[in-house]
């Protein structure tokens, strides 16, 4: 099945033992960043190896994978990482959002609402949302014991006394269940709602700095703001020039060195589907 | 020995039922003959997440058990429930303390026992009813022949919340969960 050089899905069955229990761990701690032996892949840090070792721990020979890198499924990091698991587990993929059992992705979150028994694997770069305001790790690990997130909202604040509004547009901090509070990848803050009471479960792998956490299905996640500035999504003045969405999230395209530009769906499966229906 | 393909569907079994609590799952695995005093269902969990990182204790035990555990997994056995990754309930009556157990600390709160318990049935409808991460609305759930100072003992353990154990009861061919984040309720309380 998976070829003669390779266990199932790569990883040896010690390794995957070992991330499947911080896996358990994560799950039943939501938001709690549990430190796991990340091992080398054959790939460059950066480039999802903390999404691939959660992937391939959870991985079944039944399963249907999707891999999307900032919505579409076709670009560079989204076709290796498509690529790798076919070669190592055989499994079969997809670009569809509703037909896949896990979905990897790298920044963003499918348009297309999840269903139970989805999983959703995030490859996250830094996973501590504290880390460039507290460099130390044993200290952002103690504000973490003692909840003590107020350098974030001061953070917040600055951004609103500077700007005028809070200016974090991706990476935008949350609570998990009224605890943790966590760091959801650089996922624009646009899909920071779709995080709350999602039917799947999400599941965070950071290979670099050695962390995996995760959102368990139908779990409360609250984007940090203040009552008087409340959290707010970004709006676009046009809808996307491909397929006419005006709900998805829009990249910006520059299409001539004349100033031309378009916006259209980050999403592409969600994109093509809209253009079919049409 | 399983091989690895049916670990990752053992393990997909036990996330399914650690990210939805209460919730009754289909565990129809079958290991290599277990020794006697060994569940199926407990050795199945037992040789696809322990290994030589996590050391086990029995509530009971035979040196058969024992060496079986030894054998197929490297796992050494602990007497101290303070030490140990992994914890195996089982008898006639489920009723034990959960308190003394590794509960992880504030700035670790992952370092904590998962005690996997052998009952006799599991059942979604009952007088125990659960809230919290993972379940939509409410999930009633029961466990036959386990004790009400236990059931009281898991509501302190959801108050200790990140501290705490984690819970995974097994029957024959079910599997359910219940992490230290759900909400326990017994239904004379509501």
């Amino acid at each position: 099945m998976s070829g003669p050089h390779y266990n199932f899905a790569y990883l040896n069955e010690q390794t995957k033992r070992m991330i499947r229990r911080a896996i358990l761990k994560a799950v039943a701690i939501p938001g709690y960043q549990v430190p796991f032996a990340a091992r080398e892949m054959p790939m460059p840090l950066g480039w999802g190896t903390g999404g691939v070792q959660v992937t391939a721990a959870c991985l079944t020979a039944e399963d249907t994978l999707k891999v999307i890198d900032q919505g579409a499924d076709d670009t560079t990091n989204a076709v290796s990482i498509r690529k790798f698991f076919v070669k190592t587990a055989n499994v079969a993929t997809t670009e569809q959002t509703e037909e896949a059992t896990i979905i990897q992705t790298r920044h963003r979150f499918p348009e297309t609402p999840l269903k139970e028994n989805q999983i959703l694997v995030y490859q996250v770069p830094i996973p501590e949302p504290l880390r460039f305001l507290e460099p130390r790790e044993t200290e952002t690990r103690k504000m973490h014991a003692l909840e003590e997130y107020g350098v974030m909202h001061v953070k917040l604040y600055e951004d609103i006394s500077r700007f005028g509004e809070i200016a974090t547009a991706y990476a935008y901090p949350a609570l998990v269940n009224d605890r943790y509070m966590f760091d959801p990848s650089p996922i624009p803050k646009f899909d920071n709602p779709k995080l709350d009471q999602s039917p799947a479960l999400q599941l965070f792998g950071a290979g670099r700095e050695k962390r995996i956490y995760a959102i368990p299905p139908y779990t409360k996640v609250k984007s940090l703001d203040f009552e008087d500035y409340p959290f707010t999504l970004p709006t676009w003045e046009k809808p996307c020039a491909i397929c006419g969405s005006k709900t998805s999230y829009l990249d910006e395209i520059l299409t001539d060195d004349q100033g031309g530009r378009m916006f259209v769906c980050s999403d592409t499966d969600y994109c093509r589907k809209n253009q079919v229906a049409k | 020995m399983i091989e690895s393909q049916a670990k990752a569907l053992i393990f997909r079994s036990v996330l399914c039922a650690m990210s939805q609590p209460g919730r009754i799952v289909d565990f129809n695995f079958q290991m290599p003959s277990p020794p006697k005093g060994l569940s199926s269902e407990i050795a199945t969990l037992l040789l696809t997440l322990c290994d030589f990182q996590t050391p086990i204790w029995m509530k009971s035990s035979t040196p058969e058990i024992d060496k079986y555990i030894k054998f197929h997994t490297a796992a050494p056995i602990t007497t101290r429930k303070k030490n140990a990754a992994f914890a195996v309930v089982s008898g006639p009556d489920v009723d034990f303390s959960l308190s003394g157990f590794a509960q992880g600390t504030h700035e670790y709160p992952d370092r904590s026992t998962t005690i996997l318990v052998q009952v006799d049935h599991l059942q979604d409808k009952g007088n125990i009813y659960l809230t919290g991460p993972g379940i939509a609305e409410t999930q009633t759930f029961d466990a036959k022949n386990v004790s009400k100072n236990f059931w009281t003992d898991v509501i302190a353990n959801h108050a200790n919340y990140p501290l705490g154990v984690d819970l995974i009861f097994v029957a024959a061919m079910k599997l359910a969960a219940l992490p230290r984040s759900t909400h326990v309720k017994i239904k004379e309380q509501l």
